[in-house]
């Protein structure tokens, strides 16, 4: 209960933290979004392409 | 085979990518910290432990993680429709060529939730190094917002180094697994050794600059001093701009490297820099226009007396094997380097006959079929052994050499035709070579010469695959001036204040945006170089290592083609840079203005 009550406080700090922080946290966000962004465009893509043509 | 290497060219991307994601989301994540170093100390100081410390960065970026995962797959689904008819029409995708119909998206649930979390463990990743440092932060200079003194981290370089070793060895592994499904992943390993070794050697070579700063004038001296004073801030942004611009720089090494593959080892009827000509004078026509090229004489096996000699195997005599004229030519060792085969050289000596193509002779035995009227036809069977140096195709070239001793040792016929000439010149034809050639055969109609000329119509699949690689090199380029922009910003936000400082002690605002450009045009070089050794460092090694390991092989191969693709070379270690400068000095704001000291 301890531990999750003080997960819980250091999850609303680092909360505010980013919050406060609005320029580098956007800028981390679109670090993480981008990447992501290509691996979902590109295995779609692959399975689309090319797994449907192998079927 | 192509979609399996398509799958293969994405893993590797992805797992560039999110390497570099990592070292650009670690960089930011440092900086991040150090922001709120004074908070953390009035956690420290209201109670908190150190691990609780590191907590709260790994949460923050975990938090931030999670939102740009779920961010990133709505617009990767998106980038996929719009990006979908484009390759549809440039793999020739039957439904679409026929019917003009772009195929509905197949989405699959589990490869959207392995890329989200794929981008969870980046973040968390990217957020441990500043999570430990933060833990191990003394309360007293976390308050006062001052980060302890930067030791420097011998460990660092030398695990750098290692791994740029161990990078360098997969290299070569690579080279003895030829064929191997093993191959495309020890690749893959090898670049992100290499990527992540020189990623880590960013903070030693920042160091070394450092060491450069008293021979350079006022503003170049203070930028350096300055990037050497804060070796995390300017490491981080040095492993960062590295990671973004590795992308493109290996995409163009790769790039120049099978056109100079495809240049050597093709399939085709002559090579782009081989002439045949039919006689001694047309020979010295041509080598008077190609400065350097070497002549090797040869027969091929049949006379206009009836005597014929053919090479036969299971393979060789298959309808799909692609030899086209199965009559070797007779020559000496020069025929063997004109026609590129030179790493069978020692075969070719012992009697061997030398075939040109891919798995022809699998027990290393052909049987030659001799017909030589009044004597009856006879087969004999003699070793061969093969070289992948691209086949010949069509009736120019033979696809068989055999050496002019062991054709006399047999009693071959066809030693005593007229010879003609192969020459090989010292670098592929120029368009210029070429028109020289068409002039030569205008005005001397006598004369037979036969060269190769440009393939108007590339096949189809090739002409797919270049696409592809010009959308990917435009992603990552796109990819990389952002990360660029992104470290140059960071670290010259983080240095802010050390220039206000500079500014309140009489520092022009001129100068203090020079200083900036400088700073930017150092973070982007540093890093472009960097870049510039990962690609082109692996592809030197095979080249000089495929020369040595090669001719042992059981089939021998000719060596790795290296290319360097200057282009890009140029726009990521000249351009990227410039353009850091400039927008660093046009949007670089000028420093707070003159405040008075308190108490003062």
């Amino acid at each position: 209960m301890a531990a999750t009550t003080s997960v819980g406080a250091l999850a609303r700090i680092a909360r505010r933290d980013a919050l406060l922080h609005r320029r580098h946290s956007l800028l981390l966000l679109a670090m993480i979004a981008l990447p992501v962004a290509g691996l979902v465009a590109g295995t779609t893509l692959l399975d689309t392409l090319w797994r449907r043509g192998s079927e | 085979m192509w979609g399996s290497l398509v799958v293969v060219v994405f893993w590797t991307l992805s797992a560039i990518t999110l390497v570099a994601a990592v070292l650009m989301a670690s960089a930011a994540v440092t900086i991040a910290t150090r922001r709120q170093l004074r908070a953390l100390g009035l956690l420290a100081a209201a109670g908190a432990g150190g691990r609780q410390l590191g907590v709260v960065v790994v949460l923050q970026a975990a938090t931030l993680g999670l939102a740009g995962a779920l961010a990133g797959i709505p617009a990767g689904l998106l980038l996929a429709r719009a990006l979908l008819p484009r390759l549809a029409q440039a793999i020739h995708l039957p439904m679409y060529e026929f019917y003009g119909a772009v195929p509905p998206l197949l989405v699959v649930p589990a490869r959207l939730l392995l890329a989200a979390g794929l981008g969870l463990l980046t973040a968390v990743v990217a957020a441990l190094v500043p999570a430990v440092r933060a833990a191990r932060l003394p309360v007293t200079a976390a308050l006062a917002a001052q980060q302890p003194a930067a030791r420097h981290r011998r460990w660092l370089t030398i695990v750098g180094i290692v791994l740029v070793l161990v990078g360098l060895g997969l290299v070569v592994l690579q080279i003895w697994l030829v064929g191997s499904p093993w191959q495309p992943w020890v690749g893959v390993a090898s670049v992100v050794a290499v990527l992540v070794g020189f990623a880590a050697l960013s903070r030693a070579l920042v160091a070394l600059v450092g060491r450069t700063a008293r021979w350079l004038p006022a503003t170049g001296r203070l930028a350096v001093r300055d990037l050497a004073r804060h070796p995390t801030r300017s490491a981080a942004a040095v492993a960062a701009v590295t990671a973004g611009l590795a992308l493109p720089m290996l995409l163009g090494t790769q790039a120049a490297q099978s056109a100079a593959s495809e240049r050597a080892y093709a399939p085709r009827e002559l090579r782009a820099d081989q002439v045949l000509a039919d006689s001694p004078a047309a020979t010295g026509e041509v080598i008077k226009l190609l400065p350097g090229a070497r002549q090797a004489p040869f027969t091929t096996a049949k006379d206009t007396g009836g005597g014929e000699v053919t090479v036969h195997g299971p393979v060789i005599d298959h309808e799909y094997s692609g030899v086209a004229n199965q009559n070797p030519a007779i020559g000496d060792q020069e025929l063997l380097v004109a026609m590129g085969g030179q790493q069978a050289a020692a075969a070719f000596a012992g009697g061997a006959v030398v075939a040109f193509g891919t798995n022809l002779v699998p027990d290393g035995q052909v049987t030659l079929a001799i017909t030589d009227p009044p004597r009856p036809a006879r087969r004999i069977r003699v070793p061969a052994v093969e070289v992948i140096t691209g086949a010949y195709m069509g009736q120019t070239l033979p696809s068989f050499v055999i050496s002019r001793q062991t054709a006399q040792r047999l009693g071959l016929p066809g030693l005593t035709t007229p010879p003609r000439y192969l020459i090989r010149a010292a670098r592929p034809l120029s368009d210029a070579h070429r028109d020289q050639l068409r002039a030569l055969q205008t005005r001397s109609p006598a004369i037979s010469i036969t060269w190769a000329e440009p393939d108007p119509h590339l096949p189809f699949q090739e002409q797919g695959m270049r696409s592809i690689l010009l959308a990917l090199l435009a992603v990552a380029g796109m990819i990389a001036l952002g990360s660029v922009a992104a470290a140059c910003a960071l670290a010259l936000s983080e240095a802010r204040p050390d220039l206000t400082t500079l500014g309140q002690l009489g520092a022009t605002p001129a100068m203090t945006r020079r200083l900036m450009a400088a700073q930017a045009w150092l973070l982007a070089t540093l890093g472009a170089l960097l870049a510039a050794a990962i690609s082109l460092g692996p592809a030197v090694v095979q080249t000089v290592a495929s020369s040595q390991v090669r001719p042992r092989l059981a089939i021998p191969l000719g060596p790795s083609a290296f290319a360097v693709p200057w282009t890009v070379l140029a726009v990521v270690t000249v351009g990227i840079p410039a353009l850091a400068t400039a927008a660093a000095s046009l949007l670089g704001r000028s420093p707070a203005p003159l405040t008075p000291r308190r108490g003062g």
